[in-house]
Order: C-alpha cells, then sequence, then structure tokens
C-alpha cells in the first residue's frame, strides 16, 4: 500500500507510542508513487515520549516521534522527549529524514530534549535535500541538527533558535503551554510549535529550562557521570555541545525527568492506568510512576 | 527632409513664443512651492493612491508644468537619484487638489513617495514631504448571491453556489465560512449558527462548488448561509440564506439485552436505510460488525465509556467497512477493543484490529479504540494496524476527536495503518509494534 492522496495529520496528541523499529509516533513513507509535498501535511501536533528502538532494520535514524522519506510539510509541532536508537549514531529522537525530496520543509517545530539527535538527514543512497526553517531546537543530545552525508544531502538550514523555549510547569491538564516571553511566541514570522497559548508569567523556570534539570546518576559503560549537565546552547545553525555518549547507555538505568507529572493535552484529559511497558523504560518518558494512556472526558 | 526643413522656422517661432523670450527685461527665476501635503490616501493589493495640493508657477500663483514622482522602499528624500520616476498628470492650477495611482507595486512591502515639480521656465521646487504606503489587499470577494440548497438523503443536504473571485468577482478567494441553523440566518445571528466543514478551497470566480452537509436532524427547518475569504482576511458579506425542510429518518435502538429495535448491533445496521441512525445504548455488546455500505451513523448514545463494541469471542475486526462506505457513514462514541483483526491475505496475518476499512473512508469520530492487536502467526508474516487499517480511493478517512490506545501490530502501525486520510484532535498513546515501523500511526 502507498499514500494515494492527501494526508493530513493536525493537533493530535501522540503520547508514549513505541516502534520497535522506525517512526515511533508517526512513520509517513512518501517516497514510493509520490504524492505532492503540500500533501503531506503534518502540523500542531505534539508529540511526547515516543521511541524508535531501531532495532529490527535499524540501518537509518530511526525517528523518536517522526520518521518521514520523500517529501512532507511538517510544522507548529512541539516534539519533546522522545529517544531513537539504532544501529548508526545518532539517532533522532526527534525527526528522521531519510531520503528526502528537496522539497521537504522542516518549518517552525520545537523540537526539545530529544535523543539521540533533534533532527538527523539519513540517506541510503544518491543526493537529497530538506529545508529547516525557523524551528527552536534546544537541550537534544548529541546535536540539534545532524546531517549523515554533507556531501549529498543539501540541508537549507535557516532562521532557526537555539535557546530555551520556556515551557511552564507542566501539570494535570496541561497543553505544554509557553510563557509569555517565551522565544517561541515572539518571532515576526508568527508561533513556533504546536502550543500558541501563554501559560505562566513570571516564567517559573524548571521544565523546559535546564536550571532545574536532574543529574546524570553515572554511567554503565562509562558515559556522563553525576552533575555532567548540557551546556547552554549559543545560537548557530547546527551546534554540537556536551558530551556525545550515546542514549542507549542510559536506556536501563532509572532516571527520573523533572517534569514527571507531565501531562499533555485538554483539562478534560484524566489518566488511567494500564500496563507497563514491556521494553526498556526510556529514561525521557515524563511519567515514572504509570504508564497509563490518556482518555477524553467525553 | 526636404519638408522637416520647411516646418523648422515654424517650430522655433512657436518655442520663443511659449517660453516670453519676447519679454527680454524679467526672466522667471521664481520656482513652484514645495508640496507639503503629500499624501497616499488608499493601498490595493498593487496600488497606492496619492493626493496632494497644486503648486503654482511662482510660488504659490499660477499653474506649474510639470511634477516628477518617484518611489522606492528607502528614503526617496536622501536617495532621489536612485528612487523610480513615476508618470503622473499635468499640474493642476495652484490650490487645486491632483491625485495619482501608483501601479505595479508589490504587496506588504513599505513605499515612499516624495515630489518635485518645476515651471515653464526650467525652475524646480524644493521636495515635497515624503508620504509612505504600503499596498494591501483590501478588497473582499463579493457576496455570494446564488446559494441554493437540495436534499440528497432524509437528513443529508447538498448546497450549491458560484465562487466569487478575490477581489469582488475577479480572482480565486481563499476559504469559506458556511454556517446553518433552525433559524433565519443574518450578520447579527451568524456567530451563533453552526459552522460546517469545509475541505475545499474556493475557486476560481465564476466556478460552480457544492458542499455536502451531513447529518441533520430530521423532519427540521434549516438556513444556510456562506461567506468568503481572500488570503488577507477580506470576507464579504453573508450570502443569500437558502432554506430547506429535511424528512423523516428512522432512528433504530439497540439495547444490551437484546429487546430494541433490532436484537444486535448488526442487526440494526442491517435493518437501516440510508440517513437512518443505528443509537446504541449503554453496554457491552460482543459483537464484529460491517456497516455494509450503508450511508448511517452508528452512535454511542451515552458515549464510549459506557457504549462498548467487544471482538473478545469473534475472530477478526470488531468494525469493518468494505462496501465502499464514503463520508456519510459515521462511527462514533464507541469503544472498540479486544479485535483480533481480518485475515486479508491467506496467510494468517492480520489488518485493521480494531477497524478495518477497504477501499472506504467513513468518519470515524469520538470513539476509543484500545487494545487491539493484529499478531500474526508464528513465521514471517506481516500484521498491520492494531487500533484502525484504512486504505481508500474513494474519501479521504475522517479520523477525529478519538483516544486510539495500547494497541498493537506484529508488523507496523501499532495505532493507526492509514493510506489517504484526515487526522486531527485525536489522542494517539501507548500503541506498540513488535517488529516494525510506527508505533502511533504510518502513514504509506
Amino acid at each position: 500500500m502507498y499514500i494515494s492522496g492527501p494526508v493530513t495529520i493536525q493537533d493530535n496528541l501522540f503520547l508514549e507510542n513505541v516502534a520497535s523499529d522506525h517512526g515511533g509516533g508517526i512513520y509517513v513513507a512518501n517516497s514510493g508513487p509520490r504524492v505532492p509535498t503540500s500533501q503531506i501535511d503534518i502540523y500542531e501536533n505534539v508529540f511526547v515520549s515516543n521511541q524508535a528502538l531501531g532495532l529490527d532494520q535499524g540501518f537509518d535514524c530511526s525517528g523518536g516521534a517522526i520518521w518521514v522519506s520523500g517529501g512532507a510539510h511538517i510544522h507548529e509541532n512541539t516534539i519533546a522527549f522522545n529517544y531513537a536508537d539504532s544501529q548508526n549514531y545518532p539517532a533522532a529522537g526527534g525527526i528522521c529524514l531519510v531520503n528526502s525530496d528537496p522539497d521537504m520543509v522542516i518549518e517552525k517545530n520545537i523540537i526539545f530534549q530529544n535523543g539521540e539527535a533533534g533532527l538527523v538527514a539519513w540517506r541510503y543512497s544518491g543526493s537529497w535535500g530538506a529545508s529547516v526553517l525557523r524551528n527552536l531546537f534546544y537541550a537534544n543530545d548529541y546535536q540539534d541538527i545532524y546531517n549523515q552525508a554533507p556531501n549529498d544531502i543539501a540541508l537549507y538550514i535557516v532562521e532557526n533558535l537555539f535557546e530555551d523555549p520556556m515551557f511552564c510547569i507542566l501539570g494535570s491538564g496541561s497543553r505544554g503551554e509557553l510563557a509569555g516571553t517565551s522565544p517561541a511566541l515572539n518571532q515576526p514570522y508568527g508561533v513556533i510549535g504546536a502550543v500558541a497559548e501563554p501559560g505562566c508569567d513570571p516564567y517559573p523556570g524548571t521544565w523546559g529550562s535546564i536550571r532545574g534539570r536532574t543529574p546524570w546518576r553515572g554511567d554503565m559503560r562509562g558515559g556522563p557521570t553525576s552533575g555532567t549537565r548540557i551546556s547552554r546552547v549559543n545560537s548557530s545553525a547546527v551546534t554540537r555541545r556536551g558530551n556525545s555518549t550515546p542514549w542507549r547507555a542510559m536506556m536501563s538505568q532509572s532516571w527520573q525527568h523533572p517534569s514527571a507529572g507531565l501531562s499533555l493535552g485538554d483539562s478534560n484529559l484524566v489518566y488511567k492506568k494500564i500496563r507497563w511497558l514491556p521494553f526498556p523504560r526510556n529514561p525521557w518518558l515524563p511519567f515514572p510512576e504509570t504508564s497509563g494512556y490518556l482518555t477524553r472526558d467525553w | 527632409m526636404v519638408r522637416s526643413l520647411s516646418l523648422l522656422p515654424v517650430a522655433l517661432g512657436l518655442v520663443v513664443a511659449f517660453y516670453g523670450c519676447g519679454d527680454t527685461t524679467k526672466p522667471d527665476t521664481t520656482p513652484p512651492g514645495a508640496i507639503k501635503d503629500l499624501t497616499v490616501t488608499a493601498v490595493a493589493n498593487t496600488t497606492a493612491t496619492l493626493k496632494w495640493t497644486a503648486p503654482g508657477d511662482d510660488g504659490a500663483k499660477g499653474r506649474a508644468a510639470i511634477y516628477d514622482l518617484r518611489v522606492a522602499t528607502f528614503s526617496v528624500i536622501a536617495n532621489w537619484n536612485l528612487a523610480s520616476r513615476v508618470l503622473t498628470p499635468l499640474p493642476g492650477p495652484a490650490g487645486a487638489t491632483d491625485s495619482t495611482m501608483v501601479s505595479g507595486l508589490e504587496e506588504g512591502l513599505a513605499y515612499n513617495f516624495a515630489m518635485r515639480t518645476h515651471d515653464p521656465a526650467g525652475n524646480w521646487s524644493d521636495m515635497s514631504n515624503m508620504a509612505e504606503g504600503v499596498p494591501r489587499d483590501t478588497i473582499p470577494p463579493a457576496p455570494i448571491t446564488d446559494l441554493a440548497v437540495r436534499l440528497e438523503t432524509p437528513i443529508s443536504v447538498v448546497l450549491s453556489w458560484t465562487a466569487p473571485g478575490d477581489d469582488g468577482h475577479v480572482g480565486m478567494a481563499f476559504s469559506y465560512d458556511v454556517r446553518y441553523a433552525q433559524s433565519p440566518i443574518t450578520e447579527a445571528t451568524w456567530g451563533g449558527a453552526t459552522q460546517a466543514e469545509v475541505s475545499f478551497a474556493p475557486e476560481v470566480a465564476g466556478t460552480g462548488q457544492e458542499l455536502t452537509i451531513w447529518p441533520l436532524q430530521s423532519q427540521t427547518v434549516y438556513y444556510f448561509a456562506l461567506k468568503t475569504t481572500d488570503e488577507r482576511k477580506n470576507t464579504s458579506g453573508p450570502s443569500n440564506v437558502a432554506q430547506i425542510q429535511t424528512e423523516t429518518t428512522h432512528v433504530w435502538r439497540i439495547l444490551p439485552d437484546g429487546s430494541g429495535d433490532a436484537p444486535t448491533v448488526q442487526a440494526g445496521i442491517d435493518s437501516a436505510g440510508n440517513g437512518d441512525l443505528v443509537l446504541v445504548e449503554p453496554g457491552t455488546y460482543y459483537e464484529n460488525v460491517n456497516l455494509r455500505g450503508k450511508e448511517i451513523h452508528l452512535k454511542g448514545d451515552a458515549g464510549p465509556e459506557v457504549t462498548i463494541l467487544d471482538g473478545t469471542y469473534g475472530d477478526s475486526s470488531v468494525v469493518v467497512c468494505d462496501s465502499g462506505e464514503t463520508n456519510r457513514t459515521i462511527i462514533e462514541g464507541l469503544t472498540i477493543t479486544h479485535g483480533k483483526g481480518t485475515d486479508l491475505t491467506g496467510s494468517g496475518g492480520r489488518y485493521g484490529a480494531g477497524i478495518l476499512c477497504l477501499d472506504a473512508a467513513p468518519i470515524i469520530r469520538g470513539n476509543i479504540i484500545q487494545e487491539n492487536r493484529a499478531e500474526s502467526p508464528p513465521g514471517n508474516i506481516w500484521s498491520w494496524g492494531g487500533g484502525i487499517s484504512a486504505y481508500s480511493s474513494v474519501d479521504v478517512l475522517v479520523l477525529e476527536d478519538n483516544v486510539i490506545a495500547d494497541n498493537f501490530a506484529t508488523s507496523n502501525a501499532g495505532g493507526l495503518d492509514l493510506g489517504k486520510c484526515l487526522v486531527r484532535r485525536n489522542v494517539i498513546r501507548g500503541n506498540m509494534t513488535g517488529k516494525g515501523d510506527g508505533g502511533g500511526c504510518t502513514c504509506i
């Protein structure tokens, strides 16, 4: 089966989905009989704590939140705390572009604290490209943007921000609101990310800020030691920072993110406990005490 | 050539007379006064209209000879020679209001305008003040005047109208806002009317367009109207109001003890005709159902938490649409759980454990689709779509306001396995693949 017409994915919450191979949140293969890029539209979604484990044929960048090939327009999404593993390094915790056509557009997304990298452009063979415009990257492990084949993948990287998006403290009923002073809300070209409403002023400076981040608790493979932090990022097109220890080294550790208790969704969303995931626990998961699912209070 | 030479003395005489060379005692050295009130009075998407008070030949007296109007996106006064010159009408008498429209501008850019004047003797005025204008499209689409409505089924209607333009009746507008209500729609009641879903954009002005609205209440009078907006958010006035009364439709009430209008959900579907409502009352129904191409509304009366279609005792998808169902089939307000999928290939692989749509595109709205499993038997056999598998060559599948949670597929698409689709406002959580791609959703 191939995409036979327009695909619109808008205003959804993708939470804690797991792909054993590629595309923890979404897997979009628009590289068979091609649908025009303008008809593959993924926007205003929230992706949190999805995983792509790259266990089966994980030869590319896996895509914790999104794996996409060919062409698509991916814009105004909030992509946070997703994780990917791969037989290659780094995998894309946020967005994995594979053999992307030059009309692929990644625009005005918040790509925040994903591991191993925020966005990875990958190619199996041939020459490819993509535009990465006006996104806000922050605190992704290893790199925010990684080009696997700089000589063969032409990435057009323009006007991206590399600074704290300033999420509010996220509690029950939150939709990931941003402080009014968030850079995602104050750009001449409009809002970055899926959440438009300013939610907290003055900004409390915890979730979304490295100031409140729990130190690593050691590493079984000699990775970062206690107290190692991801350093604050200066604005630049592609940033490499901190240590480069693979995230997979931390998969088996007990690590609680300070955003524990986070819920993303409408104020009428409630939790129910269902079951534990059978995979090793992802340290990015913001619900260390439950893997329950969200359901609407209809 | 001979003729031209013979006319030369006459021409020279006219020039001498025009510039007053006969008056050798007092040459004109007084320039026109500088214009101080140059103003941009209106802008459109590529034009700006300017007006000013005409100076005279000498200061504020008489009549000047010509204007030199310049335009640029930078300061015209500071860069006079770099600015573009614009043709203008000839000056009126001193004190008259002169105006001109400058065209060929680029929408959204800030343009500066300034001008000078010279008299017949060639004396140049000082620079005028500098006026600024940003071309904007301020012309709304024309109101639609030919909106018509007809019944398609007892509770569905088709609206039809002719597309207006971006500017009045010219060009192509950006979007429609279609409203309907059970009382006449006016500008004052516009906000209270129900907004219809419009999945298409306006066509070029003059093109006929249609919209189906479904479902409506039976035996009810409805009023319809629409507005058109261009890409600059200029909105037309409301169209004419079209009116119609829907017809009788049947409600098939299903009860868990079998005492309803039909003994089972499937029996209700089988009994229903197009346009009917199959209303499932609270309870758990251990059934696997097939919509059989019916244009019906299958609805859990009290919501998905208490209305459960459970496939525990079946060996297939809980809900199947495989008879060309379109967006006129609606599945709403149900929990769909414990499905096992359908073996489409005879290999034992399963597809669409919760819902399977084969060349069908119903609207799936407000359901909880959870804990369905598309599992393969041992061997390298593929199974897709723990929650939903949907492939359509007809309408776009609409999946909205659902919770798709904790579904599993052995191969790909733990939650959703989709082709042509509109997926919005869903919570997609905790879905998983066993050895493949797309934990939450696969679009291939």
